[in-house]
């Protein structure tokens, strides 16, 4: 790709980002400099690219974790319509730990994160169903 | 079974996984309490758990394509 084409894209992509606030002059220099610095090797872009792929396959397990409570009761009882409230009470419950043990590393409190996930998880979810989910 | 969920998180990052099993729990519980309510009517356990499954499967795989496309655009 020609080098000019390569600075029209690079300031394409600073559109809308804090660099809007700088003379045309100086956002051509930065692309120029970042053009003149050493770009990743192909091994880093392959590593880069594998980690997005594992992204990709978590994104699926975890989405397919969230069955385990909500299949469960109805695998384990007779009774389909009260394996359907045990289920969402056992969902209820999850959710409100999976906010209690991650808030730490969303740098919020236990508790209310926990009831933020539970409350908002079961107002979406009732609203949704009454609305055409 | 914590490691299991700790190299599990660790594939997409805390703030991907909540976002996951926040979507994942709020699309399950749609079809819970569609049927609770009688909206939907399943024949058999079967049917229902391959409802939710292919819905969550597809839900998954949507939003995995997405955020992997969305890194490639980056």
């Amino acid at each position: 790709m020609e080098r000019e084409a390569r600075i029209s894209g690079l300031l394409d992509g600073f559109s809308s980002t804090p660099l809007d606030v700088l003379p045309d002059k100086d956002k051509r220099d930065i692309c120029e400099s970042i053009l003149d610095r050493q770009l990743e090797s192909d091994e880093e872009a392959w590593a880069d690219r594998k980690d997005m792929i594992w992204n990709l396959v978590g994104c699926i397990l975890i989405s397919l974790l969230t069955l385990v409570p909500i299949l469960l009761p109805t695998f384990l009882m007779d009774d389909f319509m009260l394996s359907l409230r045990v289920a969402s009470i056992l969902s209820s419950i999850v959710l409100f730990f999976v906010g209690f043990f991650m808030a730490p590393h969303l740098g919020s409190n236990r508790w209310i994160t926990g009831f933020t996930m539970l409350g908002m998880s079961l107002i979406i979810s009732i609203v949704a169903t009454f609305t055409g989910g | 079974m914590k490691r299991v969920i700790g190299s599990l998180v660790s594939l997409t990052g805390p703030g991907t996984a909540l976002q996951e099993l926040l979507y994942g729990f709020i699309m399950a519980l749609i079809f819970v309490y569609a049927a609770r309510f009688g909206l939907l009517t399943f024949n058999s356990v079967q049917e229902y758990a391959l409802v939710q499954i292919g819905m969550i499967a597809t839900w998954g795989t949507i939003d995995g394509i997405i955020f992997y496309y969305i890194a490639m655009c980056d």
